[in-house]
């Protein structure tokens, strides 16, 4: 029985994980599984107590698990600044996409005299929600009569008023519409859904005496198929139909273990729109079912067609393309998101890595391996499942036994030769260990314990790190799965043909009445007027392409910071790219403005890591005032990088730069290699680049990012990255490193503390507007950050003197499928940079818009998806997306446009260089400084 | 077959089952008393099968009963059976395939396909049936049989195709004909007198398998049960031991056939002489001198409804078995590159070291026609060994054709050439796959 997904109310996210899990599953019970995921959802909406604590954690601690897996580090090359690329390969998995912890629904029982009253304070209101409001309406179901209630107390009591909702959408009219730009049309990945029936019945099912067994209440009702139809969703109580019956039906069955006559009564409780959020879930279930029915596998939540694989011999891996596609309800009513997804699976299974690893080195061999397994997802062969792979246990072999659910003990071998047939070949393969998150099984106890898989019975998924440093195999690879945006569309049109063309695909879909259009649904989208950045004596409006590279390298730069104190650590047989780079340098500061000394020359003997971090230590410890270390290394180099960092950030605070030699060896790239490495050495000293016009003032910009280390139950790293001056061209940062289950808002005050005072330092006043850009957030933690996070953010400000900033906080969410295309040309094309749209696709429950700020090389156009939680700052709609558009521009490593606000990507690097490189908060010296670039 | 009983009526009887295949006239096994229970839960791992597989198996087959009305595995029976006893006759089933190894099997009633989706795995298996009147059930249920993701990864020897059937036990449909095993497991319960009567004369006279399994209850169990009535509504009759044997042999003796009885579902220590809880017959065909009975199979009626079918990847298909061995063939390329190149490196460290003031000797194109490779063995001795020419790494395909997976995967040098011709580069008399030995070392 364990397999039935019970579960704490307040765990919403690993509910939903886990039911779409079990519905993966060859032999799950399809539709029924789903409701009692339903059913419990709509209990975890009673009171929500211990609120505070629990969520407050969960949010930081593990968030998003699967999202840190394609980070990427320190951009070697500035080819890639927003890892684009990386993002097609199982990244996808982390899609949650289903939106249907939104039960919240405002469905209630009294509309009739509210709608009017509520929606009039919406107006009011606009798109200004201020906490207080917020929370009241979050109260709202467990107050009103209907569904938790009935679910929880009158279970078995066979005698529960009737009583009917009809359901109203009283919705809150949020002002999220901007006008600024120019109108385009855009095509999108979402085709719209029409509902064809009238309504969806909720109903409430008692059986009297009371029947424990679940199965055995699906049982019953099936019995009655004449008179519900065959087309129901229940789950034990609640029962969906898309027919009306009878108010209240009285059905009798018989139970069959022991002939007793129950009484089965059916009361109509609620009536839906079609459109419900109530019914996303099923129709969910349904759309999947339609997947399956064109022979598509369902790989963690997405669905590929095997049979379609595409080889990559050369690199041991195939591409099996799919869809990730999920039914869900936005602004513009219901609508099918479906993107193109491909799956990368190795063609070996680990145990064949883990002995061609053996091969390459028998030194630190176990270490290595576990390093590279933990984190990673793999597909075992005898079940479609996936696991993340948490641990390697060296010390238990196929030989051990295990504990059988029946208490029966037997040994790995004889369980997979017994049960699938397999014959284990090697006998003494480690064991890799799936820690699953806390479960609880029917009975209310805690499953706990690990989960031991196979290597040779496992394959990993994902492109293998090491080819991700593989510039050229990534080329091949990309090639293989960035699609453009007409292959990308023709794609999706395929796979519309293919519902509509199988009889029993649409059937599926019309027993609940849904109809798919039958191509992609297109909207009117603008693009933001192009922006002029700044320099110290120069500015100029920006190419459509969004890149000034030539502008930076030949106008002074806003601040430079002269360089006269500074060591070049190489070793000898680099000493000729050293001299080259240097003669490079000279050649290319003075037109940014930059003024630099020779740097003090030291040759090393050899290029060990002891070599590097003792000579840099004399170095520093003789010369006490150097700006800047600069090393020269042969090769990608982790543990080198790691240590020069540590050295530089943590224990003798000095901005410093590594480069890597194979970077600087061409002579035809030096120059604009070097112009970068200058512009970074620019920005780690203190200096200021670029900047963008700031209408509003007195504004303080603040930018969040978490990094999650892959093993789990390990600590969280938050990057917190805030503008210090009114240009936005000064940034304060901080790290704060967060164990799980720990309480993170006492180290985010301090930070927000740290900044304001830091602010205050140099402008004599504190902000007047704080606006927060926080990446890192799921849909289904949006409330937590709301009601939790910021209440206590705003907590700080009484620290100050009668201080009361007006606050704004965007969640940033760049791991979405939806996709824009430009739909002026008869063919498809990638949309421009400063693409906005904010109806239609948007969120029923919250002021959100979609930007896409880059400018697209490869692939299609995904834009960030930009979600206001707070606006006591009353920003209009054209504010808060030019804003955002702006803050775009402000990343230096880069000069262009990127994929998400500055700050964002600053808290970013920070908390991924602590959390991957450092594993320590870096020196407080270095604060103001952006080292981390 | 370890299945144990436990009788929740407060002791705990584990007994050892008697062997498989005794006439029912030798007694079951004598009993022990061991606390079966009680065994502390010291290894907490658990391989993820157990939740996973068997575990939801419980549960989906629960359902079955369920709507089966079948009382022999519910939660809160006095008599438990562990593993349920449904279980243990796919147990036995199983068994039976492991140890006979069957081409092609069919289930008639096969129901949720539970059996089915246990015996797919099996590699012996090379056409897997499932007949059920039922047809919204087998639609319901098809796509448990459909290959898993891992089926395409590491595809199977031999070839698998699962079909599912609507139809009838008692119609004949030349398509189940000449089976290797056929399999009624709680079928012919639920037929009618006159169904019944004609179910021999189809399952063994027409379909003619060489092995027949059928179970049935045993109705002289059902006493131990609360309720003494049939197990299930929809059961027709329950025979005690003499009136299924008494059946068994008559239809045995008719088609040619011999049976051998035995069952699943040992009975408590205190009622051991009412049998097994399910009854069972193991009808093997007896070998005939004239095989002319023999039709050809694919005549006559197709009387059964396709409702689903699939065939699974395998290295019999060209597209899976090409991927293998390229595959195969790179993997030892890589490995054979490697060893070269480490063997250099070692000696460009050495000559390193030697001279300080080097002149970029890793550009320099290096002769070395020498083998490269230490001979594996004397056997391998006499193969081609692999060489250098410039830059390039020669490996012959007969050394290739050594290895022992490549030589699994492929009859001859020939095919194992036109199999890996479209992805690997070879010389130009085709004898050798050729690479570069700097290949992916030297990224931008």
């Amino acid at each position: 029985m364990g397999s039935a997904p019970e579960s704490h109310p307040r765990d919403h996210r690993k509910l939903r994980s886990r039911t779409a899990g079990l519905l993966g599953g060859a032999d799950s019970v399809g539709l029924l599984s789903m409701f009692r995921g339903l059913g419990l959802e709509t209990v975890s909406h009673a009171p929500q107590k211990g609120k505070a604590t629990s969520l407050g954690i969960g949010i930081f601690g593990r968030g998003l698990p699967t999202n840190t897996v394609h980070k990427d580090k320190e951009e070697p090359h500035l080819t890639f600044p927003d890892s684009s690329v990386l993002a097609a390969g199982d990244s996808k998995l982390a899609e949650s996409s289903i939106g249907w912890n939104r039960t919240l629904g405002r469905g209630n029982s009294d509309v009739s005299s509210l709608p009017l009253g509520r929606a009039s304070e919406g107006i009011g209101r606009g798109m200004c929600r201020p906490p207080g409001a917020l929370s009241v309406s979050n109260q709202d179901p467990s107050q009103l009569s209907s569904p938790p209630p009935l679910l929880q107390s009158s279970l078995n009591s066979p005698e529960c008023l009737p009583c009917v909702n009809i359901e109203n959408k009283e919705k809150e009219i949020f002002v999220k519409r901007g006008s600024k730009g120019k109108p385009q049309t855009l095509g999108l990945n979402l085709i719209q859904i029409q509902c064809q029936n009238e309504a969806v019945y909720q109903y409430h099912v008692t059986f009297s005496p009371s029947v424990e067994c679940k199965s055995m209440r699906f049982a019953m009702l099936k019995d009655h198929q004449t008179v519900t139809g065959n087309v129901t969703a229940f789950d034990g109580s609640i029962l969906y139909l898309p027919v009306k019956l009878q108010q209240t039906l009285e059905l009798k069955s018989q139970r069959k273990t022991d002939g007793a006559e129950i009484c089965i009564k059916i009361q109509l409780t609620k009536i839906l729109e079609p459109c419900s959020d109530l019914c996303i879930p099923f129709y969910n279930v349904v759309f999947r079912r339609v997947m399956k029915l064109l022979d598509m596998k369902l790989v963690g939540r997405n669905f590929y067609d095997p049979t379609s694989a595409m080889v990559l011999q050369q690199h041991r891996l195939q591409i099996w393309p799919g869809y990730a596609a999920s039914i869900r309800r936005t602004d513009g009513g219901l609508f099918l998101l479906a993107d193109i997804s491909h799956k990368v699976i190795r063609n070996d299974s680990v145990l064949d890595v883990m002995h061609a690893m053996y091969q390459e080195s028998k030194e630190n061999f176990k270490d290595e391996f576990t390093k590279l397994l933990v984190g990673s997802i793999v597909i075992t062969r005898y079940n479609n499942r996936t696991y993340r792979i948490d641990d390697v246990d060296w010390n238990k072999t196929p030989k051990d036994s295990f504990t059988m659910s029946d208490g029966k003990e037997i040994t790995f071998l004889e369980y997979y030769s017994k049960n699938y047939g397999i014959k284990i070949k090697d006998n003494d393969q480690p064991l890799l260990i799936h820690r699953p998150s806390e479960r609880q099984n029917n009975q209310g106890m805690l499953l706990k314990g690990e989960i031991l898989l196979l290597p040779e019975l496992s394959f990993m998924t994902g492109i293998p790190e090491k080819m991700k440093k593989d510039f050229r195999a990534m080329k091949d690879l990309t090639q293989q799965i960035n699609l453009s945006p007409k292959q990308h569309h023709s794609a999706l049109r395929c796979l519309l043909q293919k519902i509509s063309k199988s009889e029993t695909a649409n059937n599926e879909m019309a027993r609940w009445g849904l109809c798919l259009q039958m191509d992609v649904h297109k909207i009117e989208g603008r693009v933001l007027p192009m922006e002029r950045i700044n320099l110290r004596n120069t500015s100029f409006t920006t190419s459509p392409e969004l890149n000034w590279v030539k502008e930076v390298t030949r106008d002074l730069s806003i601040l430079t910071v002269p360089m006269h104190f500074w060591a070049l650590f190489y070793p000898k047989r680099a000493m000729d790219q050293a001299r080259e780079l240097v003669n490079m340098l000279e050649k290319i500061a003075g037109p940014m403005g930059m003024r630099m000394s020779p740097p003090a020359w030291v040759e090393l003997k050899d290029d060990r890591v002891e070599t590097y971090v003792r000579t840099i230590q004399s170095v520093l410890g003789v010369e006490g005032k150097i700006q800047m270390v600069v090393c020269i290394i042969m090769g990608t180099r982790d543990d080198l990088y790691g240590a020069i960092k540590k050295l530089c950030c943590v224990q003798s605070p000095v901005p410093s730069q590594v480069i890597n030699v194979r970077t600087i060896g061409q002579p035809t790239r030096l120059r604009s290699v070097a112009q970068k490495i200058l512009l970074q050495i620019n920005c780690k000293l203190g200096g200021e680049l670029w900047g963008v016009d700031i209408p509003l003032k007195q504004l303080m910009v603040i930018g969040m990012d978490v990094y999650h280390d892959p093993s789990r139950g390990m600590r969280s790293v938050v990057g917190f990255v805030a503008s210090i001056n009114l240009t936005l061209t000064k940034w304060y940062s901080r790290v704060v490193f967060q164990m799980p289950h720990q309480e993170i808002v006492d180290s985010l005050k301090l930070c927000l503390v740290g900044s304001l005072k830091k602010f205050y330092e140099v402008n004599h006043c504190l902000p007047e507007k704080i606006v927060v850009y926080r990446d890192g957030v799921s849909d289904g933690q949006l409330k937590t950050v709301a009601n939790y996070e910021i209440p206590q953010l705003q907590k700080c400000f009484e620290a100050f003197e009668n201080y009361q900033p007006k606050m704004v906080v965007f969640v940033v969410q760049k791991k979405i499928s939806t996709n824009l295309y430009l739909a002026a040309t008869e063919h498809f094309v990638t949309p421009s940079p400063g693409t906005v749209v904010d109806h239609t696709i948007t969120s029923c429950e919250w002021v959100d818009f979609y930007l896409l700020a880059h400018h697209v090389r490869q692939g299609c156009g995904i834009p960030t998806h930009y979600i206001c939680v707070l606006n006591t700052a009353n920003l209009s709609p054209d504010h808060m997306q030019r804003l955002t558009f702006k803050l775009c521009h402000m990343y230096w490593n880069w000069p262009g446009t990127i994929r998400v606000p500055a700050p964002c990507k600053y808290a970013h690097k920070l908390a991924f260089l602590s959390g991957q490189i450092l594993h320590h908060e870096p020196a407080i010296q270095l604060c103001e400084n952006l080292f981390f670039l | 077959m370890g299945a144990d009983l436990n009788v929740a009526a407060g002791l705990l009887a584990l007994r050892r089952s008697p062997p498989r295949g005794v006439h029912w006239s030798a007694a079951p096994g004598k009993s022990h008393q061991a606390n079966s229970r009680a065994e502390p839960a010291s290894k907490r791992h658990r391989p993820h099968p157990t939740t996973a597989g068997p575990c939801r198996r419980v549960a989906s087959a629960k359902c079955k009963s369920m709507v089966d009305g079948n009382f022999e595995d519910l939660p809160n029976a006095v008599i438990k059976f562990n593993p349920p006893l449904y279980r243990q006759r796919y147990h036995f089933v199983r068994d039976v395939v492991v140890q006979h190894e069957p081409k092609k099997v069919a289930d008639l009633g096969c129901g949720e396909t539970s059996l089915l989706w246990m015996l797919k795995f099996h590699q012996c298996i090379e056409l897997l049936v499932g007949v059920d009147i039922n047809e919204e059930k087998l639609r319901w249920k098809k796509y448990r049989l459909s290959p898993l993701i891992g089926d395409y990864l590491k595809p199977r020897e031999q070839t698998l195709t699962v079909t599912l059937y609507r139809g009838s036990a008692v119609e004949r449909d030349s398509r189940l004909r000449g089976f290797d095993l056929i399999t009624c497991i709680e079928l012919i319960e639920h037929l009618e007198a006159e169904d019944l009567a004609k179910f021999p004369e189809v399952v063994f006279g027409f379909l003619s398998p060489t092995m027949v399994i059928i179970s049935t209850p045993n109705s002289e169990f059902n006493p131990l049960f609360p309720v003494v009535k049939l197990r299930d509504s929809d059961h027709k009759f329950e025979w005690n031991r003499i009136q299924f044997q008494m059946w068994a042999l008559d239809a045995a003796n008719r088609y040619n056939y011999s049976v051998e009885f035995t069952g699943v579902g040992n009975p408590p220590a205190w009622a051991e002489d009412v049998g097994y809880c399910t009854q069972i017959g193991i009808f093997k065909k007896n070998p005939t001198k004239a095989v002319g009975l023999c039709v050809p199979e694919q005549q006559g009626e197709h009387v059964y409804k396709m409702v689903y079918t699939t065939t699974y990847p395998s290295l019999q298909q060209k597209k899976y078995r090409q991927c293998a061995v390229v595959n195969e063939v790179i993997s030892q390329i890589h490995d054979m590159r490697r060893e070269l190149l480490e063997s250099l490196k070692a000696q460009s460290d050495r000559d390193f070291e030697a001279m300080p003031e080097d002149t970029d000797t890793s550009e320099a194109p290096f002769e070395c026609l020498r083998p490269v490779l230490a001979p594996l063995n004397d056997k391998m001795e006499k193969i081609p060994k692999p060489f250098c020419i410039g830059n390039m790494f020669y490996v012959p395909l007969e050394r290739l054709f050594s290895l022992p997976k490549v030589k699994h995967l492929c009859i001859n040098i020939e095919m194992l050439k036109t199999l890996i011709a479209g992805t690997v580069t070879l010389n130009s008399d085709g004898s050798a796959v050729m690479v570069d030995i700097y290949d992916g070392r030297d990224d931008e």
